[in-house]
């Protein structure tokens, strides 16, 4: 307890209800009645000497200060809206159909969509559209732990068995669930693969390069079949030319034992030019071959089985969770990985070199225009750099893994090579959230690699996060297979610390695509890209008043997720708070935060019972946060999402909209303005002509005519009017739409809605009717009851909503007093 | 950290019911009564919002309505002649966990039960209470009650009624305390679902008045309104009862009526906009007596203990 601060018992509070906003979450603040001056001050002391010098005991006031806050039992305020954002919802991999490109859902929309497919083919699925919440938990559990990827189909299986079995539903209902959990099953295809939260990155690349190359390998695997035909084609012809080189030789050959019976094939060759059948060229028969060889090999081999995949590691090798490693999946160990895998690059690219020299030549050939002058020399000298972004994607891609416990300098050392290098690898960099080390030394300035790496704008680079596999996955499934690839992946603890990481700007995420351009920098994936902070609002109810308090998730709110960071962090409660604590947000920005007596940074902390405290932020965490707001404004600055240059071209835009809007109103007020005279004098004209018109011809009459329209001449003719109006009465009216609509009033129907689950209908034919989930009756079957049932259940009915409609003609008991009785119904 | 869970990820499962989850034996009312559509209501309203059945206690009197409790299969508790209430507002105090429903008729509540009936408004505890108006005690067989009309025959009346009806919207709004007053039909279900569900989720003591047709002893008092329900006033207020789009189609009649307005709630009670259908009055800021009666509930027998002894210490020499 509070040593000097006046807490009162739990009765003695006065109940506040506290609302994050979109958040269930309620809470209350401490009301302190009358707060000891002398207790105030020593607060705002202690909160002082924390900022100033840290969490070290011997800064503390003795007494020493309690807040009463239990951090294992709070947190700060402002993560709870982040609950929202569903952080580390398992994501579906769906190779694209028929040679399309794959793509990533979240697990939760794909469910929806098979849910509403299975609704579209006439199923309500209702238990199972308010249980489909159930299933999703369910699912993401099952994959919460899983470093590799999933068959969901089998996943989706087993979670629907287990829910079935939990549940136990009996009767109709649980059998209609039944029923709707194996159509629901039936729209997954067995290819779809589920991404959980804690995949492993070795894994998830692996199968996502693969899967984004695949559209491009089956089109050249179509184009090399083509082409190996017509280069086996035209040695089959060069073979079927044989040795003579005779025309009539020719024919003879062509024409065969059954055709020689019926033509004289010297005589067909007399009456022809003598034009000699040549033989391939030698040099153009082995170059064929040569081509024919390779694309059929190709073909035969490599085209039928999954795209191999180098995997490069340190000497330490890949970790446990890492392994069983898919099939397809060549490892290597080495010490220095990233050097290595542009080696084994460049071995792994020489099949596809060849393949790609047999493609360039069966093309020529194939139009006929390979000239050995100029493509000899060209095609022998052939590299992995004159391949064509679709022949590279041919190449089994290569991954070298970074180890994160390489020195920062090694590191920047290693990927600049491979960078300047230009070989299309991937490196995946791994690193745990929260990373002790970047706590441990505040002051330490942590550069991002990940932004040295856009400087250098010739490599694709992602940092991404597994607290959003969907973001991860759709990201690698996007990386540029002819340039160096690099990830910066953020591992996470637990999905909700990795979100937190990324909402306060300690791991943003980011795609950087290198182009002729520029590149372009895509920030998609972290909240409120444009703002420094993301801010959500807290609603307080004290007694009948709502306040708000804007709360900013920062790097001092992750870093309070954090158990490693709250020595940085000292909880205030209410009768400690001052005016001269300020958000750390607005610390930051203050120009007198660095002056003795200058402000204290706070971000709000709240309890597990609701009540709300300050945590002053130690100095050494505010200017990490200044820090990273920094990087992100980089970011935001290189993504055109915000920065100075951003708001210049919107101040000038807006000045240059405003100047034309300006002009605009000026032209159209004028126009307006002549416009206007032109009518009050035209108006004037015309109503002075009308006056005189009819003072001079009309007058007697005593009609005045509208301006502008002439003066009728004499009466209407009355036939002329009866004519034009005839079409008119006699429109022919549209039977078939009526009859259609008398058919359907025929049939027996029952208004469900109003229907009041009286059971009355049931006892007059059990068979007949029956009811829906919601208790409220249906017709089975109308065959299964005669019209007299029908007449009887409607008059019966309390609340008349059965209507027997029309009887059949084969109906015994339509009998005309029955039929009677029914037409009021 | 303060428990910081993914709530869709860490939600403990709880069991998933349906209707059968709420179905006990097939009721035994007359046929074409109207209380079967307040059960299947009320069924449907515990499937709809998820209700533990043994965390549900439907509390009645004495009275054909007051059959409800055997046709649920949850808890209930089949009282004494009017004191449905009394039996509920007890459940309440000790056990605020529980969802507590009242199934009562006018004779139970209106009459025997009257004094419990006005004291449990004004205790403001949650529940929802159901009153089943057939204006007639219909299982003593058709003897006249507090709400029957002047001119009912019936075998206390044999030549017509002739005391003035009690208007229990008019009483429930006249005393102090009332926080959720409103009024619908047995034979609109999906308008008696919302109101049900509107109850449900006021905080405190919830009042429905149900026009509730009897087949055998009233059984045409009711037919003008199911014939023209132009008779009938749908009060239609955002802060009302959502019934969906297809109510308004079938009610003609629609006023609007801002449910804070008490005022305006007694005026319209009077009828001459129509049978008013739908919320009347509501006022979920009003203190509850629950609330202060489940004070130390979480108390051990040892906290009591030391209770009673600082008691005693007060009478130490």
């Amino acid at each position: 307890m509070t040593q000097g601060a006046t807490r009162l018992p739990e009765k003695e509070k006065a109940p506040t209800d506290v609302t994050p906003a979109d958040s269930s979450k309620e809470a209350k603040t401490q009301h302190i009645e009358a707060a000891d001056p002398a207790a105030k001050t020593d607060w705002e002391e202690a909160a002082r000497r924390f900022h100033r010098f840290g969490s070290s005991p011997e800064n503390r006031l003795e007494p020493k200060l309690d807040s009463g806050f239990n951090w294992s039992r709070g947190g700060p305020a402002a993560l709870l809206p982040l609950l929202e954002t569903r952080p580390g919802m398992p994501a579906i991999l769906m190779p694209g159909e028929d040679g399309g490109p794959p793509d990533i859902q979240p697990l939760d929309l794909v469910l929806e969509r098979g849910l509403e497919t299975v609704r579209g083919a006439g199923h309500p699925a209702r238990v199972l559209g308010e249980l489909l919440p159930r299933l999703v938990r369910r699912i993401s559990r099952r994959t919460r732990d899983e470093k590799q990827l999933l068959a969901f189909r089998e996943v989706a299986g087993e979670g629907t068995e287990a829910l079935l079995s939990e549940l136990a539903l009996s009767g109709e209902s649980g059998e209609t669930l039944e029923e709707d959990c194996r159509s629901l099953l039936s729209t997954i295809p067995i290819s779809w693969q589920l991404i959980g939260p804690s995949v492993a990155s070795a894994h998830l690349a692996v199968e996502t390069v693969r899967r984004a190359r695949e559209p491009a390998r089956s089109a050249i695997a179509r184009e090399v079949r083509t082409l190996s035909e017509h280069v086996d084609n035209l040695l089959i012809i060069d073979e079927a030319k044989g040795t003579s080189s005779s025309l009539s030789d020719g024919l003879r050959d062509g024409l065969g034992r059954y055709g020689l019976t019926l033509i004289d094939h010297e005589a067909l060759a007399k009456m022809h030019p003598d034009r000699k059948a040549r033989r391939l060229e030698k040099a153009r028969r082995g170059r064929l071959e040569k081509a024919s060889k390779v694309l059929g090999e190709w073909l035969e081999q490599s085209s039928a089985e999954p795209l191999g995949v180098y995997l490069v590691s340190s000497k330490k090798g890949l970790s446990i969770s890492e392994k069983p490693l898919p099939a397809g999946v060549f490892t290597r160990q080495a010490e220095r990985p990233l050097k290595t895998a542009i080696e084994v690059f460049l071995e792994a690219a020489a099949p596809i070199v060849e393949l790609a020299r047999a493609i360039r030549v069966a093309r020529l050939e194939m139009s006929g225009s390979y000239r050995p002058e100029i493509h000899d020399d060209t095609i022998e000298t052939l590299n992995w750099q004159a391949l064509k972004r679709d022949e590279l994607a041919l190449v089994p891609p290569v991954i070298a893994t970074m180890d994160c416990s390489t020195s920062l300098e090694q590191s920047i050392g290693e990927l600049c090579q491979l960078v300047w290098s230009g070989r299309p690898v991937l490196v995946l960099s791994s690193g745990p959230v929260p990373d002790p080390s970047e706590l441990e030394d505040l002051s330490r300035h942590q550069p991002s690699l990940g932004t040295l790496m856009v400087a250098m704008h010739h490599a694709w680079v992602l940092q991404g996060s597994t607290a959003q596999p969907e973001h991860l996955a759709r990201s690698l499934l996007g990386s540029d297979p002819c340039r160096p690839s690099i990830a910066f992946i953020a591992e996470a603890e637990t999905p909700i610390l990795g979100e937190a990481a990324v909402a306060g700007r300690a791991r943003p995420l980011f795609v950087f695509r290198p182009g002729s351009a520029g590149g372009e920098l895509d920030l998609t994936g972290n909240p409120s890209v444009v703002s420094d902070w993301p801010t959500y609002t807290l609603e307080i109810k004290k007694e009948k008043k709502t306040e708000r308090i804007e709360l900013r998730i920062t790097f001092a709110e992750a870093a309070a997720a954090w158990s490693i960071g709250r020595d940085h962090l000292f909880a205030v409660p209410e009768e400690g708070f001052s005016t001269d604590q300020v958000p750390l947000d607005e610390w930051i920005a203050h120009p007198k935060r660095d002056l003795p007596g200058g402000p204290l940074p706070y971000i709000w902390i709240i309890s597990d019972d609701g009540v709300l405290f300050r945590a002053i932020v130690s100095r050494a965490l505010a200017l990490a946060c200044a820090d990273r707001l920094a990087d992100f404004r980089l970011l935001q600055e290189m993504a055109g999402v915000g920065g100075v240059h951003l708001a210049r071209a919107r101040e000038d835009a807006r000045a240059e909209a405003l100047a034309e809007a300006k002009a605009d109103m000026e032209r159209l007020t004028a126009e307006h303005e002549k416009a206007l005279e032109e009518a009050v004098e035209e108006t004037t004209r015309s109503a002075m002509a009308g006056l005189a018109a009819a003072l001079l011809q009309d007058g007697a009459a005593g009609r005045i005519v509208p301006a502008g329209k002439p003066l009728p001449t004499a009466a209407p003719d009355p036939e002329t009017e009866r004519v034009e109006s005839e079409p008119a009465e006699e429109a022919p009216a549209e039977p078939e739409e009526d009859e259609e609509e008398e058919l359907l009033l025929q049939d027996p129907w029952i208004n469900t809605p109003l229907c009041t689950s009286c059971n009355d209908c049931f006892k007059i034919n059990e068979l007949l009717f029956k009811y829906d989930e919601n208790k409220q009756a249906l017709f089975t079957d109308l065959s299964k009851g005669t019209y007299a049932d029908l007449v009887r259940a409607a008059e019966i009915c309390p609340a008349k909503c059965i209507h027997p409609g029309k009887p059949r003609p084969d109906d015994p008991t339509a009998t005309p007093e029955m039929i009677e009785r029914g037409s009021k119904l | 950290m303060y428990g910081l869970k993914l709530d869709w990820m860490e939600t403990p499962e709880k069991p998933y019911y349906t209707l059968e989850d709420y179905t006990g034996p097939e009721g035994r009312w007359c046929p074409g009564c109207g209380d079967f559509a307040v059960l299947a209501a009320a069924q449907r309203l515990c499937r709809d919002e998820q209700l533990a059945p043994e965390k549900t206690v439907f509390v009645s009197g004495i009275g054909c309505s007051s059959r409800f409790p055997h046709y649920m299969k949850t808890y209930g508790f089949h009282g004494l002649h009017g004191r449905a209430l009394p039996v509920a507002c007890g459940i309440r105090a000790r056990r605020p966990d529980l969802n507590v429903f009242v199934a009562t008729g006018d004779g139970d509540c209106c009459s025997i039960g009257t004094a419990h009936w006005i004291h449990a408004i004004r205790y403001n505890m949650k529940m929802v209470v159901m009153m089943f108006d057939n204006n007639v005690y219909g299982l003593t067989k058709n003897q006249t009650s507090p709400t029957s009309n002047v001119g009912l025959r019936t075998y206390t009346h044999p030549r017509g009624n002739v005391v003035s009806p009690l208007d229990p919207l008019q009483v429930t709004l006249g005393v102090a305390g009332a926080s959720f007053v409103a009024q619908t039909v047995d034979f609109n279900p999906p308008h008696l679902l919302a109101t049900l569900t509107a109850a449900f989720h006021h905080p405190g003591f919830a009042f429905i008045r149900i026009l509730q047709r009897c087949p055998h002893y009233t059984a045409k008092i009711f037919d003008p309104l199911q014939q023209d329900p132009s008779q009938m006033a749908l009060l239609t207020h955002p802060d009302g009862i959502d019934g969906g789009e297809g109510l308004s189609r079938v009610f003609p009649n629609r006023v609007e009526h801002d449910p804070s307005d008490i005022r305006q709630a007694r005026a319209l009670v009077d009828g001459e906009r129509g049978v008013p259908v739908g919320l009347l009055y509501r006022n979920p800021d009003l203190p509850r007596y629950d609330e202060a009666s489940a004070a130390g509930l979480a108390a051990t027998r040892a906290d009591r203990e030391n209770l009673l002894e600082d008691q005693f210490d007060w009478f130490s020499i």
